[in-house]
Order: structure tokens, then sequence, then C-alpha cells
């Protein structure tokens, strides 16, 4: 069975002009990412500002398109969809925004955004419609007295609820969720995150979470890809990917993703530099000038997948390549 | 510890806001002391009320005559609440210095950063120009900002996030002050960055012999930086004492929820989300602040606020509850 979704050797570069007269430059913000989700996962695509994990969240969306791969959604090529004004596909594809102040409007009030979906599906009657968001509310515990109100009531832990309400109204099997709890408290973000955890159980839903947080990450994923500049650099568990981190860059983030104990103190300070420019990466490994165990081949050949003994993929020198000539970066692992 | 170690002293500390007529308690009643050479974090959720303590001890809380401010603030040797505002100027110049969390709109956009660090050199005293200049390339590289002389003709925009908050740095470093304020200095970086930052101000915080206030809610950035930790809640502060004793024996519920809500790696399977939502300003519970989400609450909670608790096992460890967790001492305050 082919997986949920199915996103193959994805490119997409941004053009940029320093001024009207120079020549166009462009900024590769996706080089090349395979990633899959399968029915039910929750699969974290971790990294941080400018690795290029909201570009891969908004091609899968459609808000903008990729300059070369295929994005599948059960199967069905999304951008062909796209092509033949196939609404259908979308209805099985919803997002969640970060910001829960400006991704609701304000102007609406609960039940017209609730509605929304349904009235742009166009099957449903009146009454249907009145019946499923009494319902959508439920699912996501917010008092059944919310429909007459209006975004600016709720705290930004309801309006994310919300957010999630509009995002399942029309049963969506995926659900690509961006950066969705780094606006709310911590003692909210924990609700959240419960919350998303029932339903993917209940509706079997899929979910492709970008965030930057490695704790969010292993508490509600079960599948981690780990991007530097543009290119997935690790895959696997969230246990093996978070708990043990092989490549370089993920024992970085790793180390710097400080606990709440004073075992903290001992983890500042242990990555030098910072994200190079997506204008001009660094040749071969984009990580090697920041990587503490770079070799000279780091610096020229970019690194294709190594499988380890348990599983995971690896993009980095420090593990033998797979036997498979096959086995580069732009193969599907 | 005796009274002459403390830099600062602050005592029923209230900060009300005027709105519409109303006067609405943000900080009620605060009390705390900050000794020298140490850190002192101040931990909260939004609109717990941590920034407005920071900000009005250095009297920049905005438009002062919505703010009404009420207590003592005694800053080394100084009743700070009393000076008239030029004397206050001079402390803001000179003793106390504050790192800002949005880097870009504390900079001057249009003067290099050399030159705006210089001004601040030139504030404290009448050193001449070359001397300044030598002062500000020795800043940019406590600083650990690479390449001095370049750099200090970048303006602000041309700077990483990161680099820009080790120019702030370099700034509030300048006057030579007893006192960083530090609000959410991390915030808005990547982890990777983070941890440089943090490292650095630990460094230079030591190096200098001063004392910080670093203001956050995020307790693994707290727990790297501070040697005190002071919970706030509500408006209110709940618990105090070493980051240690706060970290690993909790005593106040709302700190040992807001632990237990944490998304950690190392914990994925722990989370424990905190019900319900801060409660508004203009709607505080009459007794204890933190009952309404209390799992532990009885009927006194909701009758009488509670005063704070001493232990036995910690004489520095306070908690603002009448059932915190462990033994507490014989004569409570």
């Amino acid at each position: 069975m082919s997986p949920l979704l199915d996103v193959r050797n994805l490119r997409k570069s941004f053009a940029v002009s320093r001024s009207f007269l120079a020549p166009k430059r462009y900024v590769r913000a996706i080089d090349l990412v395979n990633l899959s989700v399968e029915r039910g996962e929750a699969v974290g695509l971790i990294g941080e500002s400018g690795c290029g994990k909201s570009t891969v969240a908004r091609c899968i969306m459609g808000l903008i398109r990729a300059d070369a791969g295929e994005i599948l959604l059960e199967g069905k090529s999304l951008s062909e969809a796209r092509r033949r004004r196939n609404t259908r596909a979308h209805e099985r594809l919803q997002m969640v925004f970060q910001d829960p102040y400006s991704s609701l409007n304000p102007r609406m009030n609960i039940e017209a955004i609730l509605t929304e979906p349904y009235r742009i599906q166009g099957k449903l009657s009146v009454r249907e419609m009145r019946e499923r968001i009494v319902r959508l509310l439920e699912e996501v515990s917010l008092p059944s007295d919310s429909l007459s109100k209006y975004p600016q009531h709720f705290s930004g832990g309801q309006r994310q609820r919300i957010s999630i309400a509009r995002a399942l109204a029309l049963r969506p099997s995926l659900i690509v969720a961006d950066e969705p709890l780094s606006a709310l408290d911590v003692s909210v973000q924990a609700q959240i995150i419960l919350l998303m955890k029932k339903l993917q159980k209940v509706h079997e839903l899929g979910f492709l979470l970008i965030s930057h947080d490695l704790g969010v990450v292993r508490s509600f994923c079960t599948r981690v890809a780990v991007m530097y500049l543009g290119r997935i650099v690790e895959e696997g568990t969230a246990q093996q990917v978070l708990d043990d981190p092989r490549h370089p860059y993920t024992v970085a983030l790793r180390e710097a993703s400080l606990p709440p104990d004073i075992s903290a103190r001992d983890r500042l300070n242990k990555i030098q530099g910072e994200i190079p420019s997506a204008l001009d990466p660094p040749l071969g490994c984009h990580f090697h000038p920041r990587c503490p165990r770079a070799m000279a081949r780091c610096k020229s050949e970019v690194p294709g997948w190594s499988v380890l003994p348990d599983g995971r993929r690896v993009a980095c020198h420090l593990y033998p390549q797979a036997a498979a000539p096959s086995a580069t970066q732009s193969d599907k692992g | 510890m005796p009274p002459s170690a403390s830099l600062l002293d602050i005592k029923y500390l209230s900060v009300a806001v005027r709105l519409q007529g109303r006067q609405i308690d943000i900080v009620d009643r605060v009390n705390l002391g900050l000794a020298r050479d140490r850190t002192l974090a101040i931990v909260g959720e939004s609109g717990s009320g941590k920034s407005m303590l920071a900000m009005s001890i250095v009297r920049l809380l905005g438009d002062a005559k919505r703010f009404a401010v009420s207590g003592k603030i005694h800053f080394d040797g100084k009743e700070l609440l009393g000076l008239p505002e030029a004397r206050m100027r001079e402390i803001r110049g000179r003793d106390i210095s504050v790192i800002f969390q949005d880097s870009l709109n504390a900079l001057n956009p249009v003067v290099p950063i050399g030159r705006q660090i210089e001004e601040a050199i030139s504030r404290i005293g009448t050193s001449s120009r070359e001397a300044g200049r030598r002062e500000m390339l020795r800043l940019l590289d406590e600083v650990k900002i690479p390449s001095p002389e370049r750099r200090a003709l970048s303006y602000p925009h041309e700077l990483s996030g990161g680099m820009r908050q080790r120019v702030m740095i370099a700034m509030a470093l300048a006057s030579k002050p007893r006192l960083i304020i530090a609000d959410e200095p991390t915030t808005s970086l990547d982890v990777t960055i983070q941890s440089q930052i943090l490292s650095l101000l630990r460094d230079v915080r030591r190096e200098n012999g001063m004392s910080m206030i670093f203001i956050s809610h995020n307790l693994g950035a707290v727990a790297a930086i501070a040697d005190d930790v002071a919970v706030m809640y509500a408006g209110q502060i709940v618990e105090t004492g070493t980051a240690e004793d706060i970290l690993s024996v909790p005593r106040h519920p709302y700190t040992r929820d807001l632990l237990l809500a944490t998304p950690r790696i190392d914990r994925p399977g722990e989370l424990r989300p905190i019900p319900g939502v801060v409660p508004r300003f203009d709607s505080m519970p009459f007794a204890c602040r933190f009952a309404p989400r209390c799992r532990g609450a009885r009927e006194v909670c909701t009758q009488k606020p509670p005063a704070p608790a001493e232990f036995r096992s910690s004489t520095d460890q306070q908690a603002r509850c009448f059932f915190p967790a462990g033994e507490r001492h014989v004569a409570t305050a």
C-alpha cells in the first residue's frame, strides 16, 4: 500500500535580486527532499529557522509551487489534482498554522469559521452543518456556547483548538501543522499535544509536525526527519534520532535543547558558528563549517545516505555508505 | 544571607495599570532579593507580570501616567522609587543595563553598531575618542564577534539575530554596570544560537562580577544560567529558592505542574498539562490565584490568600501555598 503522504525529490528555489539590474540569484530552500507519512502516523520535521522545513509544508499544501519533484497523497499526485482543479484532494489535506491570532478571521464568529469548509464543499444542509460543528467543538473540548463568539474572546490555546476543529471539518487524512505550539504558553502546549494525540488515534489521522522544539516532537511524533539548509540529514524513529542522534548536526541540536534541570548547565555552547546563508551554502556537506568532526572530504563531497543497522538513515561521511550504488541522496531510502 | 550582600532588595512592590478609570494590579506585592555576583531568574508564562516587574525596577514601563508603582526598590544603598527622573536616567546609563528580546528594535537602524557602542561608552565618562574606540573593539571581542574592526562598521540589519544580541550585550557591558536585566534575551533565537548566547551571558556576568536578572518563560534556559529562581504566576511570586531546589524539589503546585507540562526529550511519556488558563487581570481569584487550576486545592484555598511557607530542608526556599510539597519549617512566615 502506498504511504499516506509521499514527497519525492522535492526541490524549490526562490529568486532574489539585490538590485534591479543585478543578475538574479537563487536561494535553494529545498534541495532534494524525500519524506513520507504513513496512515495514522505522526512525523516530525525539525531544524532551525531557514532550514526549509516550512517551505516543505507550503509546497505540500500547494501554497507555493515546487520546482521539481512529486507530492502524492494516498497515491494520487497533488499537483495533478490541482491542475485539474480537483478540490476533493484538498479535503483530505489540512493545515494548522503557527499563529492562532492571525490564522482566524476576526470578523467571523466561530460558527462561520467552522461552517466555511462545508459551505465551500456545498454538500450539507444547514441542519447537517450545525450538527457537525457542534460535534467538532466537542472533539476539541470547547464549550458549546462558543459558536456565537468571535476569535478575540478566546485565549491562544482555545484559538488553536478552533484552528484544529476547522482543519478536522472535512475529515482529512493528513494534517500539516507548522509550529502549532510555539505561540502558546507551556502550560497550554501540553493540552494541545494531548488533543492532537487523541485525534490522531480516534481518526487514524496522519500528522506532519513542523517544529523546532525537540521536546514537543519527542512527545508527539513516532518518526523524525532533521533538516539543515534545505537537505534532510537524518531520519528514523523519534527514539533513534532524538535519544541517540548520529548526525553531528542532530547531536548539536539535541545538546542545545536544554532540559529543565541543572544538567542544562553543562550543555551550553557546544556548537560554534551560525547557520550559513542559503544564498551561498557551503560546498560538500552543508554542515561542515560548524561540524566538530568534519574531515577533508566533507568540504567537497555531498554525503549520500547511510543506512545504519537500526534502520535509520544518516547523510554523513562518518558512516559507511550503503553498498548499492543507487543509494545516493536522490533516491528514496 | 546578611543584608549587606544584597545588591537589590524589593519589598511589597506593586504595579497597577489604569484602564478606563479602573486600577488593575498587574504585579502584586512582590518581595525579592538579589545578592551580588549572582543570577536571579524570574520565570513565568505570558501575562504573569515578570517583564512588568523587571521594567518597573528601571522605570521603563512606558507611559508613566498609566502605571502606578508602589513599594520599595532598594538598589546598592539607594531607594529607586522616589528618585527624580534625571537621577534614574543616570542609573540606567551606568549602574543597571537592560537587554531586550527584540534586538532589531532596540538598536538604531541607521548607525553602525561600533558607533552605537562607542556612544554607550562615552555616556559614562570623558575618555578620548581613541580610548573609546579601543574599548569598543575590546567589547566586540569580549562578546566574541569575529573580526571586530570590520563588524564595527555593520548596520544592525546586516547582522544575524545572534550577532545583534551579542552587540546588545556589548552595549550593556559598556557602562560596567552592577546589574544587568535581560528580558527574554534568547527567545527569538534558534536553539544552537540560544546556547551560545546563554553561555556568553553567563561568562560575562561572572568575569565582570555583576549580578543579573534573567527573565524567561523557558525553564531549560533558566536551568542553564540561574543561581536563584523566582516563579511568577498571575502577578505574584509563588515560589523562590535556588535553581537547584526549585527544579529538583519544587514545593508549589504551579512550579511542579509547569515542570510536568514541559515537553522533554528524555521523558516523552510523562507529559501532563495544566488544566484551564491563566486568569485575566481584571478577574483574579480572590484567594490563591492558582486554586482554580490546582489539583490539590481544598476549601481554604478559595477562602483566603496563602502566606509564604518555608521548609525545614532548605531555608532559602519559600512557596506561597497552604499545602506545599515537603515538610514545612515549624515557624512559618
